[in-house]
């Protein structure tokens, strides 16, 4: 434990890396862009939001203050000291000194929602004691991670390295090597007997490829066992383990393939890429829209993903961020507005994941989407399938569609007439709302099979659709 | 695909390979290991087909386009407060975010209104409110999905017959406003052949511009085959004052309650002001009473001839007493108390005093009920005084038993009976009483949660909205976690969610 009690760091990376962005900061008081209904989603539960929506009085609150980067406060609680509770607003960070187990706690977005609505309240004053050295050793420790990594890299005996390289490579063949015997297997004896007996067999496949190192087959696997419990599910049941075995092949003869597809066997099977040393690449600099989120859960741990796309360059990109437990998974990006920065490239074919390098501390409200035709898109997402065979979703931002249904399923249908299914989804009459029978423009992920809407824009307005 | 399914040990591996691209590629897979070429080719022919995905000119309709609407949107900082009561967070103030919405003649943004609709679904009382707020945009899409049709397009009058329920409701209302007797010619037009649930609906309709000339009708309906038709007929012909069900009523009880004086005229009992009242029992729930609304089985714990006496007494305009009994209001009460069927009277009146909103009696009554013995049930005739009035009454009842906590609180139990929104006097009177009980519970050291203050929400609602911040300073120094202090907060909070929210709406 560190000498500043509890500490608990967002980090938009791997859970396994406590890695902190470069931040480029402007001087002055932060400007706030946060709306308190973006605070709220912060709260890891709906008790914490409606706590700290208790804590708005100003009255409630002492020595309020703001620098360039964080802001904190005194809250009088039911001790006898107050609690401590600060903010740094470039991730943002939280930090309270409540015995609260939660986080973060109704006192932090309480303080952020103070914030937001009435900034005035906060004096531009000196730094606290506390809460500068808790500011340094954020900044600190940040510096130090990437010195230690860089150290730990270098330190190492790289005969040592090599060879603990070596042996996972010969666990993951063998593991692959496994896989492949046992899906011939279930080829062999058919795969409509051997779901009718349950997934039980699959789960266990999957965890003896944890084993093996190969975390990224193990999740392939899992997902082919969801797909076999829903209905009409053969078809894309068999194209998934045939795209499985068709990994398994290529890891097989890698040695002939181009770089950038072994770079995507690898990371696919399960290998992680080392992201400080990511952070050290060139990557686009550009005006980055960020498009939509989608957050789903695999066993405990959340997965969210945010789409970008550059302006100018058109690039699209997805950043993924995860989050265990209770903890709302939290990128900084914020669904329809747009920031100017730089984001790395994950090496691979597929070429969509990507890290935010640097950003702009301010974010502009994205009134406009201008989208493309159906068939465009399409003929786009064909060309990197192709070029990319495991490539499961593709962002799709459609101009001027407009939704419709026949015997309870949907399409969208765009100006030249051309029809796309939709996958079922939770805002549908949201979508219907917001077009009223005329065209929008819409953000989704299409999966090869239909199109999964994440947002839409109508009359300049923005609006997120939830699946 | 079928081979995959059954397994290759069951069924043969089809010929790959024939004249176009895939076929020539799939025939040069490896077939020694049957499994391996299988999912190879079920890969190469997945891929191709996602690949080369055509797209297809459509057939299907797009929804026939929506009439622009020039009403504003509310702001989306004003939205943000109804996704929060939508999602659970207060959902007792939609109806006063809804009203202020289309007072300043604001509609709803598209995006919440299929929760909007939802939410009007599931809860027939905001109906009424949502459709003031969904503009053009939010009927163009009820009309689209059948769970929303309650607030199905308004239908013309020349639909009547063929028309869905809710549509005709809905005709059947806007008729009522304008026009109540032409909707009544209109509903006996088809009521024959309507079915019961049909009816029960339509009749609910007439309650908006009740008149003397409906009574015909409703009368009628008292014979309808349904009972919850023939209860609803009841009900309302009790509001007409001058009906033939009420002339009844007044038939049936004159003489079960009278004035007992041994002697003397009307004049000599009133200027004595000594007569006794005397009740009698009725003996028989007749075929005739039934017919008129009365229920022969009485609730539990009271007698079914009370139970009969009071329905019938309830239905009687309360000034009939002060003639048949030839005493004014007060005294009625007092002597009524002295009867062994105080119990059956005295709510019955309170009934017939709401109903009529004669205010000499609400006064006679509430004495009563403050009095000595502090009959609770009967408070809710404060309703019937004018504002000011009611305000001094609860005002100096507030300040005048300061100890007391709760219900106990005969000023603080009114306050439930008063509808808001209050005005500043009367708020301004209730924070100063909670302060005052709090420093108080807190010097005791007392561990009441809800008892003093049992139902926060109710009254933080009826608070008039300028006394917010007032009221958020008047507590502002009192700690926030102790246990008792748990409806406070629940109260401050409602006021400052309120204020916030309205204020939003009026940016």
């Amino acid at each position: 434990m560190s000498d500043d009690g509890k500490r608990r760091i967002y980090t938009n990376s791997d859970p396994t890396v406590t890695s902190r962005l470069t931040q480029e900061r402007i001087t002055g008081v932060p400007e706030m862009n946060w709306t308190a209904e973006q605070i709220l989603k912060l709260a890891p539960d709906a008790a914490s939001a409606k706590a700290a929506q208790g804590l708005l009085a100003p009255k409630k609150w002492t020595s309020l203050g703001v620098n360039e980067t964080a802001i904190w406060g005194a809250c009088q609680g039911s001790g006898s000291n107050p609690y401590q509770t600060q903010i740094d607003l470039a991730e943002p960070a939280f930090k309270c000194s409540c015995p609260s187990r939660k986080f973060p706690c109704k006192h932090g977005l309480a303080l952020f929602l103070l914030f937001a609505e009435q900034p005035s309240l906060f004096a531009k004053t000196s730094v606290p004691d506390t809460v500068a050295s808790w500011l340094k050793g954020r900044s600190d420790r940040a510096k130090k991670e990437t010195a230690a990594t860089t150290k730990s890299r270098e330190a190492k005996d790289p005969e040592s390295q090599a060879k603990t390289a070596a042996r996972r490579l010969d666990r993951v063949k063998d593991g692959a090597l496994e896989l492949q015997r046992w899906l011939e297997d279930l080829v062999r004896s058919g795969l409509a007997g051997n779901l009718s007996r349950g997934t039980a067999s699959w789960e266990s496949q999957a965890a003896r490829l944890v084993d093996a190192q190969a975390p990224g087959l193990a999740r392939l696997l899992k997902e082919a066992a969801v797909l076999g419990t829903r209905e009409g599910w053969q078809e894309r049941l068999l194209e998934h383990i045939a795209l499985l075995h068709l990994l398994l092949e290529g890891f097989r003869r890698s040695a002939t393939l181009p770089e950038d597809l072994q770079a995507e066997i690898q990371s696919l099977i399960g290998w992680k890429q080392d992201q400080q040393e990511l952070m050290q690449d060139t990557g686009i600099v550009d005006e980055w829209k960020v498009l939509g989120q989608r957050t789903l859960l695999e066993d405990r741990l959340q997965v969210q993903r945010t789409w970008l796309k550059g302006k100018n360059s058109a690039r699209e990109a997805m950043v993924l961020v995860f989050a265990y437990g209770n903890q709302a998974p939290f990128s900084g990006l914020l669904p329809g507005t747009c920031f100017d920065g730089e984001l790395v490239f994950f090496p691979g074919r597929m070429g969509l994941r990507a890290l935010v390098k640097t950003r702009s501390e301010t974010t502009r409200q994205l009134h406009r989407l201008p989208g493309e035709p159906i068939a465009s898109s399409v003929a786009r997402w064909s060309g990197r399938k192709a070029n990319c065979p495991w490539l499961e979703r593709f962002p799709f931002e459609l101009n001027r569609v407009v939704p419709a249904t026949s015997h309870g399923r949907w399409w969208i249908i765009d100006e030249a007439k051309v029809e796309l299914p939709l996958s079922p989804f939770r805002d549908v009459w949201k979508l219907v709302a917001l077009s009223g029978g005329h065209p929008v423009t819409l953000f989704g992920e299409w999966d090869g099979h239909s199109l999964s809407p994440v947002s839409a824009c109508a009359e300049e307005r923005f609006v997120e659709l939830n699946a | 695909m079928k081979t995959a399914l059954l397994g290759t040990d069951r069924s043969a591996l089809p010929e790959l390979g024939s004249s176009d691209n895939v076929g020539a590629f799939l025939s040069q897979l490896d077939h020694s290991n049957r499994e391996a070429s299988l999912l190879a080719a079920a890969a190469v022919v997945s891929l191709h087909r996602q690949c080369g995905t055509a797209v297809f000119p459509s057939e299907k309709p797009g929804f026939p386009p929506c009439e622009k609407d020039e009403t504003p949107r509310c702001s989306s900082n004003a939205a943000s407060y109804l996704k929060r009561m939508l999602q659970g967070q207060f959902p007792h103030l939609l109806p006063e975010f809804f009203l202020a919405l289309a007072e300043s003649s604001q509609r709803l943004p598209e995006e919440v209104l299929p929760d909007t609709l939802d939410a009007g679904r599931k809860d027939v009382k905001l109906r009424n409110f949502i459709v003031q707020v969904i503009g053009r945009r939010g009927e163009w899409l009820a009309s689209l999905n059948e769970e929303w049709d309650y607030l199905a397009a308004k239908a013309d009058v020349r639909d009547w017959e063929t028309a869905s329920r809710p549509s005709r409701v809905s005709i059947l209302r806007e008729l009522r406003k304008n026009n109540p007797s032409n909707a009544i010619g209109l509903l006996t037009s088809t009521w024959k052949q309507d079915g019961p649930e049909d009816r029960i609906a339509f009749i609910d309709e007439l309650q908006t511009g009740l008149h003397a000339g409906d009574e015909e009708f409703v009368e009628s309906a008292l014979d309808d085959r349904r009972k919850e038709v023939r209860r609803r007929a009841a009900e309302l012909l009790v509001q007409i004052p001058e009906s033939k069900l009420v002339r009844r009523m007044i038939d049936r009880t004159r003489s079960l309650v009278v004035a007992s004086s041994a002697s003397g005229s009307k004049l000599i009992r009133a200027l004595t002001r000594q007569s006794k009242i005397q009740v009698t029992l009725p003996e028989t729930c007749d075929e005739s009473m039934r017919r008129d609304g009365v229920e022969p089985t009485p609730p539990q714990g009271m007698g079914e001839k009370a139970w009969w006496l009071d329905q019938m007494v309830a239905s009687v305009p309360v000034t009939f007493w002060n003639d048949h009994l030839g005493l004014p209001p007060a005294q009625c009460v007092q002597n009524a108390e002295k009867t062994d069927y105080a119990e059956v009277l005295l709510p019955a009146w309170a009934t017939a005093t709401k109903r009529g909103r004669h205010v000499e009696w609400a006064h006679a009554i509430l004495e009563y009920a403050l009095g000595a013995k502090r009959n609770f049930q009967l408070l809710s005739v404060v309703e019937v005084l004018p504002p000011a009035h009611r305000d001094s009454v609860v005002i100096k009842l507030l300040s005048s038993h300061r100890n007391l906590i709760g219900y106990a609180q005969p000023g603080f139990n009114l306050l439930q009976c008063c509808p808001g929104p209050w005005t500043e006097r009367l708020g301004r009177a209730l924070l100063e009483f909670l302060q005052f009980q709090v420093k108080q519970n807190q010097e005791a050291r007392l561990s009441l949660t809800y008892i003093w203050f049992p139902n926060p929400e109710q009254f933080a609602m009826n608070m008039p909205i300028t006394l917010a911040a007032e009221a958020q300073e008047m507590f502002a120094d009192i700690a926030s976690d102790q246990s008792i202090l748990k409806p406070l907060n629940t109260f401050l909070e409602i006021l400052q969610f309120r204020s916030k929210m309205l204020k939003e709406i009026h940016k």
